[in-house]
């Protein structure tokens, strides 16, 4: 059988697409557009049956009357606003110190760089032993210094800070590392120039090296706004939203609905949420991005 | 062309998938209706979790699956281990994708939860109302939902005071052995205080009870279990009689009275509002509450350590949360006469005495756990007192995993300090809405 060149190099070229395809489609397209056909049903998944009852915009009205949900959105919101500049600042400051030739700087930049190996679980897990209010090594230091032993994940008002100071040492190595990998991407030329201009090393940080990291700073931005707004895994393991409610985020409640009491559409229905508000808070970032340039 | 092409991917990529989760349907045949003992044969399939270092247990099983094999030509047994951490997920998943183990595992609050959902076969055709008879009172209770039986109890379990001897004899109390003897709310308390150390700095060095199985910094089922005992001892109760209203129930004085002394022992710390590894066999806590299990796990890491049991203390009234893991037969189980002969021999006199010997729980038919040797000793006597005569089962709701999260709540709420008629009318508001929006 003839078949045209061009025909044939089309079909070739979708034998060599169809494994991804295959693979996005059944691991992240199908859940995606079932996830949002399960948002407008009441679905219970133990019942064994592929199809629950449609409610129209129900699920989507709910939430907004669920005052659980809308107190781990302010959470969520917090952690966020909290977290992603602290985070990015140290990230960026310790790149600075980490950018230097000096015999050893590997060591240190492995140091910084550990957390972010480590798993969240484990990493959760033993955090909570360093909050330990009696055998806590965190006590012990404050005890030291002459202060008072503190409650840290047992106190309301700490509870969040400890969570939000784990979730920091834990991640900000990764952000470092992205921020040195963009620092070594600017060229000695511009420093050497700037420097025979008579710059000083601060000037050269804020009109050379601010300017030139603008991709990165944005990148970082957004991942960690990302992350944030998906925290999930400490709160489940150091304080299932407790105490008083004050550490219950939006994945944690979403679990909740979903794999606890067994509301898989209403769930669904918060995950196609947090979906929106991510999409929308990426949009505005990158928004941001394409107005410099 | 661009865009058609990206259009073609998506068609292609949706016809691929949904062909393939296709795929699984067609075994699903409906069996219902020819039920009888020449259909057994067969291969059935169990799901079950093991604890970990419980060999005996695991042994005793395998015994049970041998002999049924023998007995009954054709037949295999297979069963579907899981490490007990990750079981309930595993049993979500193994019902939710429409072809299910034959005999699951379930936790004796939720059978509500599933059977309202359609999960489970009604056993009241294979199971003789005699039979069900020799099951003790709170078993019978825990396993019908809507005047259905949905589950069989593989055993049952009561919890009851663990106390340090040491500090006992140092405080120079003698505890009481007999249900009859049981502390009063008061009693207790007084007995916390006097067991509570100090340093001198006024930070806690023993704390003289905790109680509840973990701290109102911990959540879970354990934490419901133990916490609904305060509720009732003080006369109230979670629920109305048949499930339907929360409003008027967990927010009665008597709840309410719960909440202020669960309150009280936490605000004077008497009690660890956080978890303390290992606390109690290392002399952090001196009183604790759990169940019979809590034995195995002392005497095999903490051979030194002296310790002794008491009954629960009463208020108004004398009560003691009970309900255990308990098998059933999933709805779409397409092998249910033969699992029901299977379940027959594991829950009968014999399985029940042979399974509970070996993995030391309380086996939930009467007659059995009269008999038993190992809850005749002082030691477990006051879980056999209990089960057998203030065991009371906790409340049968298809929403039970609303109520038992609501409930954990409103106590962790008062021991960290919010009002109890406040926290109570709050909850039982919430427990209510799940109530209703189900019944909708």
């Amino acid at each position: 059988m003839f078949i045209k060149r061009k025909t044939k190099e089309a079909i070739l070229g979708y034998l060599f697409v169809l494994p991804a395809v295959i693979l996005i489609g059944m691991f992240a397209l199908y859940p995606i557009i079932r996830l949002v056909i399960m948002s407008f049903q009441e679905y219970n998944m133990l019942s064994g049956d592929d199809i629950g009852n449609f409610v129209g915009f129900k699920n989507y009205i709910n939430a907004f009357h669920d005052n659980d949900f809308l107190n781990a959105f302010k959470n969520t919101l917090g952690f966020t606003l909290i977290v992603v500049p602290i985070q990015s600042l140290l990230a960026f400051l310790s790149a600075l110190l980490v950018n230097k030739k000096i015999k050893g700087i590997g060591v240190f930049r492995t140091i910084y760089y550990l957390p972010v190996v480590m798993s969240f679980v484990v990493v959760s897990i033993f955090w909570k032993m360093i909050y330990d209010p009696m055998f806590g090594l965190a006590n012990s230091i404050l005890n030291y210094f002459g202060l008072e032993s503190q409650k840290f994940l047992a106190n309301p008002n700490q509870a969040m800070i400890c969570v939000i100071i784990m979730c920091i040492w834990k991640s900000w190595g990764w952000y470092m590392l992205i921020f040195l990998s963009g620092l070594q991407g600017i060229s000695k030329d511009v420093y050497e120039a700037a420097a025979i201009d008579g710059a000083s090393k601060f000037e050269a940080n804020s009109y050379i090296t601010l300017p030139l990291l603008k991709r990165t700073i944005l990148f970082v931005c957004i991942m960690t706004t990302m992350d944030s707004l998906k925290i999930y895994t400490p709160i489940h393991i150091m304080t299932s939203g407790g105490p008083l409610g004050k550490t219950d985020v939006i994945v944690y409640h979403i679990w909740q609905q979903a794999f606890r009491f067994n509301n898989m559409g209403y769930a669904s229905a918060l995950a196609v949420i947090l979906f929106i508000i991510i999409l929308l808070v990426t949009i505005f970032q990158l928004k941001l991005e394409k107005s410099d340039y | 062309m661009m865009k058609k092409r990206i259009g073609l991917l998506l068609v292609i990529c949706l016809v691929l998938v949904s062909g393939l989760s296709a795929c699984g349907k067609d075994s699903n045949k409906e069996t219902e209706g020819n039920i009888s003992k020449s259909n057994i044969s067969g291969e059935i399939t169990v799901l079950t979790f093991e604890y970990a270092e419980d060999n005996q247990y695991i042994d005793t099983l395998n015994q049970l699956k041998d002999e049924f094999e023998q007995t009954h030509e054709g037949v295999t047994v297979k069963y579907e281990n899981f490490p007990y951490g990750e079981y309930e997920n595993q049993l979500r998943l193994s019902l939710a994708s429409g072809q299910p183990a034959d005999i699951v595992w379930i936790d004796a609050p939720y059978i509500a939860s599933y059977a309202s959902s359609g999960a489970l076969t009604a056993l009241n055709e294979f199971w003789a109302k005699d039979d069900f008879a020799k099951l003790v009172d709170s078993a019978q209770s825990a396993m019908q939902y809507d005047g259905k039986i949905y589950a069989a109890p593989l055993n049952e379990a009561g919890i009851c005071i663990y106390y340090n001897v040491e500090m006992m004899k140092e405080a120079g109390i003698q505890p009481p052995k007999e249900l009859k003897d049981q502390w009063t709310w008061d009693e207790f308390y007084e007995v916390a205080n006097k067991l509570t150390k100090r340093g001198a700095d006024g930070a806690i060095e023993v704390y003289g009870c905790s109680p509840t199985m973990g701290t109102p910094s911990d959540n879970g089922e354990g934490v419901a279990y133990s916490n609904i005992a305060w509720v009732w001892q003080a006369g109230g109760s979670v629920l109305n009689e048949d499930g339907t209203k929360a409003l008027g129930y967990f927010n009665s004085p008597e709840t309410v009275e719960a909440l202020k002394f669960y309150q009280k022992l936490h605000v004077e710390e008497l009690a660890p509002m956080q978890g303390i590894t290992n606390a109690f066999p290392t002399g952090k806590v001196a009183m604790i509450i759990t169940g019979a299990w809590e034995d195995g796990n002392l005497r095999i890491n903490f051979p030194d350590f002296k310790y002794d049991t008491a009954p629960l203390p009463k208020n108004k009234v004398s009560a003691t949360p009970t309900g255990s893991w308990n098998v059933g037969i999933p709805s779409k189980s397409d092998n249910k006469a033969t699992a029901w002969a299977f379940i027959e021999t594991m829950i009968n006199e014999k399985g029940s005495k042979l399974r509970c010997d070996a993995s030391g729980d309380v086996p939930a038919v009467k007659s059995v756990l009269e008999a038993s040797e190992k809850f005749s000793e002082p030691l477990f006597l006051p879980i056999k007192q209990e089960v057998l005569s203030n065991g009371k089962a906790r409340p049968v709701s298809p929403v039970y995993p609303q109520i038992s999260e609501a409930l954990v709540k409103a106590f962790s709420d008062v021991a960290f300090g919010e009002d109890p008629q406040k926290t109570a009318d709050k909850y039982a508001a919430v427990m209510q809405e799940a109530i209703d929006n189900f019944n909708k």
